[in-house]
């Protein structure tokens, strides 16, 4: 990835001294775009109290790297219609809809199964004031990368949003370009905690910090060194890649950085992974 | 003229320069407190003990240009597939080879889950974290699997799942007090070296400690926490949070963590509330001193019909 350095020098005069000290450092060119969405409100139905901050944290390490921010909605501002395909309202929607970014987290509730079976769906629940419904089932709703959409990375730090029960009726479908997509497995007993943390630590794996010897990591294993924390018993990581070949699948759950910049699959492939806390 | 050294007479001031380079016009500024920092005495001091503990401590194996790089409170050491740091604020290291990602099912870790603790026991001893400070250990075990759609019928066919990388994870406690925040988690190669390293493992001052302690007596005694609607209390526990590892901050605080879950069940997320015996929130521990300016806007324009 082509990196642009920007030097900045300070000329300091000092009695007859005149001194010329610099630093450098260096953003990537051709960087990201990338969106988040956060709901801590939900109208006293179960509020949530860290998904803003946690998503505020995972921007972070994107614009420290150079990536530039499309969207950054909460609470109401967020809208269900910003992630599904179809609708006068879709996903394409200028101000934020999700598939306008390359990279897009959203932080806030999805719905659990007692327990989840195939079939049964996999969600993304917002609170917004315009977009309704705030429900949209992903199997069905979802279509990422398509349609002159650009996103390739969805991550969705909810609960319950990608069973593994489901993972082969809801997520096919949903890649329409997009190559991975990280989230939970869980049920109504066992489920995410409104982590603090958890988002931001993705983010710093996602990206690293280069400067100080922090290397970025692929996806899939940024994920399932960060996506474990703050969660009960039995819940479990998963990321997912879309692939035109089975190996082209398996080469991008394992390889794929955000930065790789590798051409959209097809959807004729997924290969997944996960781990969970035991 | 006053001599030079002498803060008088003839100081202009400070003027800054950006030369050279461009970038994208919309990106944002950068965050002040991830800067690289100039060289001096105790940096060079700091990345020697670097390499040592790298080299000597963790035995890793730097292949080709070996880079060290010091920037705000981390020092690391690193090669195109290989890099560690660690924090000089805090008891906190990190190192991941390139090599432990992929999809070469042969480089994974082939020793027994017992091995995988043992090693990283010694890791951890090796790097001075207390073993009284343990509160569990586990292996965590990665699993894959591959599907496609069949093209005449649209069904999906899967392959079996077949197992993935392990993971050693430990996890943190002070005298019965959970660090909720801290954590150790690591995986080997399949030639047993470490493959990936987060070791955040922060000093915890007394005061800390103190009040936490404070916290569990109001809570023997009775301590109610607040009602949140749409939800009920499924635990309190008193514990201790702090910053997170990739960071330049490193803030530690007491705190009663108390877990709501949803009165409507199918609604996910349990929510979280860390607290004081006052019932209000303890601060949130920061990851940066000074975070990335953003310009964010407030309001979202509804779509005109």
């Amino acid at each position: 990835m082509q990196r642009i350095t920007i030097v900045n020098c300070a000329v300091i005069l000092f009695g007859g001294l005149t001194s010329l000290f610099c630093s450098s450092f260096s953003v990537r060119a051709n960087s990201l775009v990338v969106s988040t969405g956060a709901v801590n409100n939900y109208n006293g139905n179960n509020d949530l109290t860290n998904r803003i901050n946690t998503a505020a944290g995972f921007r972070s390490w994107f614009l420290i790297d150079g990536s530039t921010l499309f969207s950054a909605w909460t609470d109401g501002n967020l809208w269900g219609s910003d992630f599904r395909d179809q609708g006068s309202l879709n996903d394409l929607e200028p101000s934020g809809g999700s598939d306008r970014a390359q990279v897009y987290l959203f932080a806030g509730h999805g719905l659990c199964e007692n327990p989840p079976t195939p079939g049964a769906g996999d969600f993304v629940l917002v609170n917004g004031n315009f977009g309704k419904p705030d429900l949209t089932r992903v199997g069905t709703s979802s279509v990422w990368g398509n349609d002159g959409g650009r996103l390739q990375f969805m991550f969705l730090d909810a609960s319950c949003p990608m069973d593994l029960a489901e993972i082969t009726t809801e997520w096919f479908s949903p890649f329409g370009g997009l190559h991975m997509a990280t989230g939970h497995s869980g049920d109504q007993n066992h489920d995410s905690l409104d982590s603090l943390n958890r988002s931001d630590v993705f983010g710093s794996y996602l990206i690293g910090y280069a400067p100080a010897q922090i290397s970025a990591m692929p996806v899939g294993d940024a994920w399932m060194a960060s996506g474990l924390m703050d969660v009960q018993s039995g819940v479990c990581a998963v990321a997912a890649a879309a692939g035109d070949t089975r190996d082209d699948a398996i080469n991008r759950r394992e390889n794929e950085f955000v930065t790789s910049n590798w051409p959209n699959p097809s959807n004729n492939w997924l290969a997944w992974k996960w781990i969970c806390l035991n | 003229m006053k001599p030079y050294g002498k803060f008088t007479g003839c100081w202009l001031g400070l003027v800054l320069l950006s030369l050279g380079g461009t970038f994208d016009r919309s990106t944002p500024a950068r965050s002040a407190a991830l800067e690289p920092s100039e060289g001096n005495q105790e940096k060079t001091e700091a990345q020697e003990a670097t390499m040592r503990m790298a080299r000597e401590t963790l035995h890793l194996k730097f292949e080709g240009e070996v880079k060290p790089a010091q920037a705000a409170n981390f020092s690391g050491i690193g090669s195109e597939n290989l890099k560690f740091t660690r924090r000089l604020d805090s008891r906190t290291f990190i190192s991941y080879n390139r090599r432990f990602s992929g999809a070469d099912k042969s480089n994974l870790y082939r020793g027994e889950n017992e091995d995988l603790l043992e090693k990283t026991r010694g890791v951890l001893s090796a790097l001075g974290i207390p073993v009284a400070e343990v509160a569990s250990e586990k292996v965590l075990l990665e699993s894959t699997q591959v599907g496609h759609r069949d093209m005449n019928s649209g069904r999906v066919i899967s392959e079996e799942a077949e197992k993935g990388k392990r993971y050693a994870l430990v996890t943190r406690q002070i005298n019965g007090l959970p660090v909720f925040s801290s954590r150790a988690l690591i995986g080997l190669t399949g030639e047993g070296e470490i493959g990936f390293l987060e070791v955040h493992w922060p000093l915890v001052p007394a005061k800390v400690i103190e009040d936490a302690r404070q916290f569990e007596r109001i809570v023997r005694e009775g301590w109610h926490p607040p009602e949140r609607p749409g939800a009920d209390v499924e635990s309190i526990t008193v514990g201790i949070i702090h910053s997170p590892a990739v960071g330049t901050a490193m803030d530690v605080y007491p705190t009663i963590r108390v877990i709501y879950a949803p009165k409507d069940k199918r609604i996910g997320m349990k929510a979280v509330l860390d607290l004081n015996p006052e019932g209000n929130p303890v601060p949130v521990p920061r990851t940066f001193l000074e975070p990335p300016r953003e310009d964010l806007k407030l309001q979202r324009a509804t779509p005109q019909p």
